[in-house]
């Protein structure tokens, strides 16, 4: 079964997480390349649905022109 | 009663036009209102005039009247041109007119000219005595306080269905160039006339009745050019426009002054074609207002879109940057505590060469030869180191080594330390 994606706002807030984490706790060497990874990962989702998004506008707008 | 003078009717009547002529010579100027006016096959108008001072209209006074055909042309065509209303029942006229007695008819005036200017200006009267009633009434903006719909579709329409100026309403407002859509149902009424009035209002019951909702109530009427509009300066049309719950829009074809219907409609344009040319142009506000909303809309998705490009971008930057720096700063740490050991080490390393050093140096000290050396010897007795005197007994052989040598001596006494 597939997983329910996730958010957008969902993801940015685990940028964010990810981001206080290492910028403020204890840096941890081991679980960083780990934490960018990830961090990554999320923001290549969040571009992928601000991307997808913008193509769904212009989607409608081209139908409402025509 | 003697029969010696008796005369015929037709004497009589004679005799009484004769009198009536002596009496009334030449022309007057009268004032009557119209009550009735026919026009006959040969073009001779025949009118019955009343008068009316008294409060309350009662009619006080009636006579017939007539214009005839040779004059009548050219008077009516006068009149409605100036009074901007044709001669018809109703209206109060100022006209120059001969006493006629006819002996079979009976009396008559014979009407020669009329002053439009009277009319138009008793009808003006009239309807500023409307207006001031509906003002009075505070009723006389109501209905121009209803809101239109943004896209009025539902359109009755109130005409009479042969006039042209219908025919023009329904082809400008389905023929529009931007193919919206009306659904116009028309309210038949007569728009002429005397039985104006009473038609009008029982179109606006009809469409009041109706279960169907209309967005506006159209009148029009036109075709005609010198038309009488003065029957759209009824009290009652106008009462009931001003209390018609959906916007009433006219189109009656008003020259100079507005009816009084006009005053009180939502809004008055002058012909049928301008009405529809109005419901056009209110639909297409409505789209354009529509156009921009979304365009607005789609102006700000797109600002969203953008912020939160920023925002990730923000994000990533930070993102790489703070892990680059944890590297670096633990790069750092390591290469610190790398030289620390180094120093640890060689600190180690010569602390162990020093220790070493001096216990290789200590061992040095321990080497008897290097003790003998310093000028100590050994003693020793039967091969054996006397560490003590008390060990020793007189007579003892020992032996005492030199650096050198040794020497053999023999104990004489033995003393202990006090």
């Amino acid at each position: 079964m597939a997983k329910k994606e996730i958010g957008f706002n969902e993801a940015v807030k685990g940028i964010e997480e990810i981001l206080k984490n290492i910028e403020e706790g204890e840096p941890d060497i081991d679980r960083l390349s780990e934490d960018v990874k990830k961090a990554a990962e999320l923001i290549k989702v969040c571009r992928r649905k601000l991307r997808e998004t913008e193509e769904k506008i212009d989607g409608i707008m081209q139908d409402l022109k025509s | 009663m003697s029969s010696a003078g008796k005369i015929t009717l037709t004497e009589l009547q004679g005799l009484i036009r004769d009198k009536l002529y002596e009496a009334l010579p030449g022309f007057f100027w009268v004032v009557a209102e119209i009550a009735e006016i026919k026009l006959n096959s040969a073009g001779h108008c025949y009118l019955e005039l009343t008068g009316n001072e008294t409060p309350g209209g009662k009619v006080t006074a009636r006579v017939r009247a007539t214009i005839w055909a040779s004059k009548y042309l050219s008077l009516n065509t006068f009149f409605t041109a100036s009074a901007g209303i044709p001669l018809r029942p109703g209206i109060t006229i100022l006209f120059k007119a001969t006493v006629e007695y006819h002996e079979l008819y009976g009396l008559s005036l014979n009407i020669t000219d009329i002053d439009p200017s009277y009319t138009a200006g008793d009808m003006a009267l009239r309807r500023e005595a409307v207006i001031s009633r509906l003002t009075a009434e505070g009723v006389l903006t109501m209905n121009r306080e209803l809101s239109l719909p943004p896209y009025p579709r539902n359109i009755a329409v109130i005409s009479s269905s042969n006039a042209a100026g219908y025919q023009d309403f329904i082809n400008h407002l389905t023929n529009n160039p931007y193919g919206y859509v009306f659904i116009p149902e028309l309210f038949e009424a007569v728009m002429q006339g005397e039985s104006t009035e009473r038609s009008v209002i029982e179109a606006l019951d009809r469409i009041s009745a109706s279960d169907e909702h209309y967005d506006t109530v159209v009148i029009i009427r036109g075709g005609g050019s010198t038309t009488d509009l003065s029957w759209f300066d009824s009290y009652d049309i106008a009462f009931y426009v001003t209390q018609f719950p959906v916007p009433v829009l006219t189109g009656i074809g008003h020259e100079k002054d507005l009816t009084v219907t006009d005053l009180v409609a939502w809004k008055s344009v002058k012909t049928p074609t301008a009405v529809a040319d109005f419901l056009v142009a209110q639909t297409l506000e409505c789209e354009n207002m529509i156009i921009g909303m979304a365009s607005s809309i789609y102006t700000e998705a797109a600002e969203i879109i953008s912020s939160a490009e920023e925002q990730l971008s923000s994000l990533q930057n930070r993102t790489a940057s703070t892990a680059r720096l944890i590297v670096r700063v633990k790069r750092e740490q390591l290469g610190y505590q790398a030289e620390t050991l180094l120093r640890t080490k060689n600190n180690l390393l010569r602390m162990g060469k020093d220790l070493t050093d001096r216990l290789e140096r200590s061992l040095h000290n321990l080497d008897p030869a290097g003790v003998l050396n310093r000028g100590f010897t050994l003693t020793t007795k039967d091969g054996k180191i006397i560490r003590s005197s008390a060990a020793l007994e007189p007579g003892e052989i020992i032996v005492t080594h030199f650096e050198d040598g040794k020497a053999t001596s023999i104990v004489k006494e033995t003393n202990k330390k006090q």
